[in-house]
């Protein structure tokens, strides 16, 4: 069995160094770099892991998301694949590790304030909003390859980015965020919850997707068993 | 809020003690259905669908007090069926009050000069009439002619007695904010009802008429054009001002469906008031081996156009308790019976 680990960007990737994720590039760039992918090898399951916005005000930083489906603006919900999914849910239940099984939400770019959330809350009742999961799921189900996405709440639903990250985009850089936050001295203590809610998220995944490795290689042993036609 | 100070009291107690218990979860009101049979066959009701032998099947007062023991909740509310069709209705709410429970019994009211007599007002117990609109829109959800004026005459007679009584109204597609509008106004100003409750109607799948429900876009809109109206600063609701943000799409909220555990003559309803997912025989397990991550907005296709009370008046009490700004919006409210949002 062979997993497509993939992780929007090297922070997300950093919390999964062991396991040695590709990282996809944040937006559109994770499902074009699938495609390509795809159209050469054939992996058992696309694993995506990452961060996401939180939308379902039950959720503080660090929750862990697996998302049963994903849905898109204008775009028609893709539901993740049945035995996948529920093996890594009654894996994770069973681990007792904390998580809700939930719908997603992908927006073509971050999703900055409080007010926002709530909309998008009221409209698609997604537990997580992200950039990729949608495009990655479009891509390897084209492709016929199973795939699961697990996300780590970065800020919670009643709250709002610090105003730096607000216009966050796949070709922003660190540095640039880093300079735009010093010119704002009221929001440093934003960028501090932030970091502290990025480190939550960080250790949440680390924690969730060996479980999710585990199980999901066991779910593709299980489909692999050929049907013995009776008589 | 129309809910009188003692009992807001003995709530706000009441979570302080489970929070300094460090408990996760914990119920908020016990929904006690001590049977199913009812008088009626509303529209919008997916509670009454069993078999005759589970119809006839009552729990004893003895069973419904142990219930609100092992629940805990300060707050019972007696649903259904029809409660005032139980032959011992009178001593399930005697021993309740006993008990200090704050007793809410919801009920059509067909039968409510039967049993005025064999009951006694107390500050620990509330008569909620099931009212959905003025007399044609009632009586037409409500599926039989007269039962508004057999429920505004109960309401009249209990009120005379010295009951608190107020009023649960569920909005469905039918009900425009405008007629509403004159409605609460009736239930303010003429019927002087101590209270209202408004949820949007629940989609059950056994209701005889699912063309009746409105989508959850459309309950927020709904709500908004209500709650906006000039007239709004007269209503007194027993809701927290979250509870009715929430209604308008202001405050995103997810379920506590653990907040309102309902007991069954067949035992501990699972997951919630609303969805059956089959009865375990012990409240503990009902709290410790539900999924409860399982369910919620977004996580259950079933919960996608549910709104009610049942779900999210825990969820905004919970958030109130932990906001001092919100804790002193819904005490003012308390305090004046009048809306502070």
């Amino acid at each position: 069995m062979t997993v497509l680990l993939l992780a929007p960007t090297a922070r997300e990737a950093a919390a999964l160094a062991r396991w040695e994720p590709l990282v996809c590039g944040a937006g559109e760039a994770a499902s074009r770099l699938l495609e390509n992918r795809l159209a050469t090898a054939r992996p058992t399951l696309v694993l995506l892991a990452g961060f996401c916005g939180g939308l379902d005000p039950s959720l503080a930083p660090g929750s862990v998301v697996l998302c049963r489906r994903v849905t898109a603006p204008g775009a028609e919900e893709i539901e993740a694949p049945r035995a996948q999914f529920e093996a890594v849910r009654k894996a994770l239940r069973a681990q007792r590790r904390p998580f809700v099984s939930a719908r997603l939400l992908t927006t073509p770019g971050p999703v900055a304030t409080r007010a926002e959330k709530t909309d998008l809350w009221n409209e698609y009742g997604a537990a997580g909003v992200d950039m990729e999961t949608y495009g990655v799921a479009a891509a390897a189900s084209a492709a016929g390859v199973p795939w699961l996405a697990i996300r780590a709440v970065i800020d919670a639903a009643g709250t709002s980015l610090p105003r730096a990250l607000r216009s966050w985009s796949p070709g922003t850089t660190d540095q640039r965020v880093a300079a735009a936050a010093l010119r704002n001295p009221l929001d440093w203590p934003k960028y501090g919850r932030f970091a502290l809610h990025a480190r939550a998220a960080q250790r949440a995944l680390r924690r969730t997707v060996p479980v999710v490795l585990r199980a999901a290689a066991h779910a593709a042993l299980v489909e692999d068993i050929p049907l013995v036609p009776r008589g | 809020m129309g809910i009188p100070m003692s009992e807001a009291m003995a709530v706000s107690r009441y979570l302080v003690k489970q929070k300094l218990q460090g408990k996760k979860r914990y119920p908020l009101v016990l929904m006690l259905e001590p049977l199913w049979r009812c008088n009626l066959a509303c529209v919008g009701c997916g509670k009454i669908q069993h078999p005759e032998s589970i119809l006839s099947t009552y729990l004893s007062p003895e069973e419904c007090w142990a219930a609100a023991e092992e629940c805990g909740a300060p707050v019972v509310s007696i649903a259904g069926g029809e409660p005032l069709v139980h032959p011992q209705i009178d001593e399930i709410v005697q021993g309740l009050v006993e008990r200090k429970r704050f007793v809410h019994l919801c009920t059509n009211a067909i039968l409510l000069n039967r049993w005025l007599p064999k009951l006694e007002p107390s500050k620990y117990f509330t008569f909620t009439v099931h009212l959905d609109g003025m007399r044609e829109l009632h009586d037409e959800m409500v599926d039989r002619e007269g039962v508004f004026d057999k429920a505004v005459a109960g309401i009249r007679e209990a009120k005379r007695l010295g009951f608190r009584v107020s009023t649960n109204t569920t909005v469905f597609g039918d009900s425009s904010p405008e007629e509403m509008r004159r409605f609460f106004n009736f239930l303010m100003d003429d019927l002087k009802i101590d209270g209202m409750q408004i949820s949007p109607g629940y989609d059950y799948p056994l209701a005889p008429d699912q063309s009746v429900f409105l989508k959850r876009p459309q309950m927020i809109q709904t709500f908004r054009k209500l709650l906006t109206m000039p007239d709004r600063a007269r209503w007194r609701f027993n809701h927290t001002p979250m509870f009715l943000d929430f209604l308008q799409g202001k405050l995103p909220m997810q379920c506590t469906a653990w907040g309102n555990p309902t007991r069954t003559p067949l035992g501990w309803q699972r997951p919630c008031y609303l969805m059956n997912e089959g009865y375990v025989q012990t409240f503990r397990e009902l709290l410790e081996e539900t999924e409860w991550d399982r369910y919620g907005y977004g996580r259950d296709a079933r919960c996608t156009n549910c709104m009610a009370h049942c779900g999210y008046e825990a969820t905004a009490v919970t958030a109130t308790m932990k906001s001092p700004f919100e804790g002193l919006k819904a005490g003012m409210a308390t305090l004046t019976g009048r809306k502070s949002a």
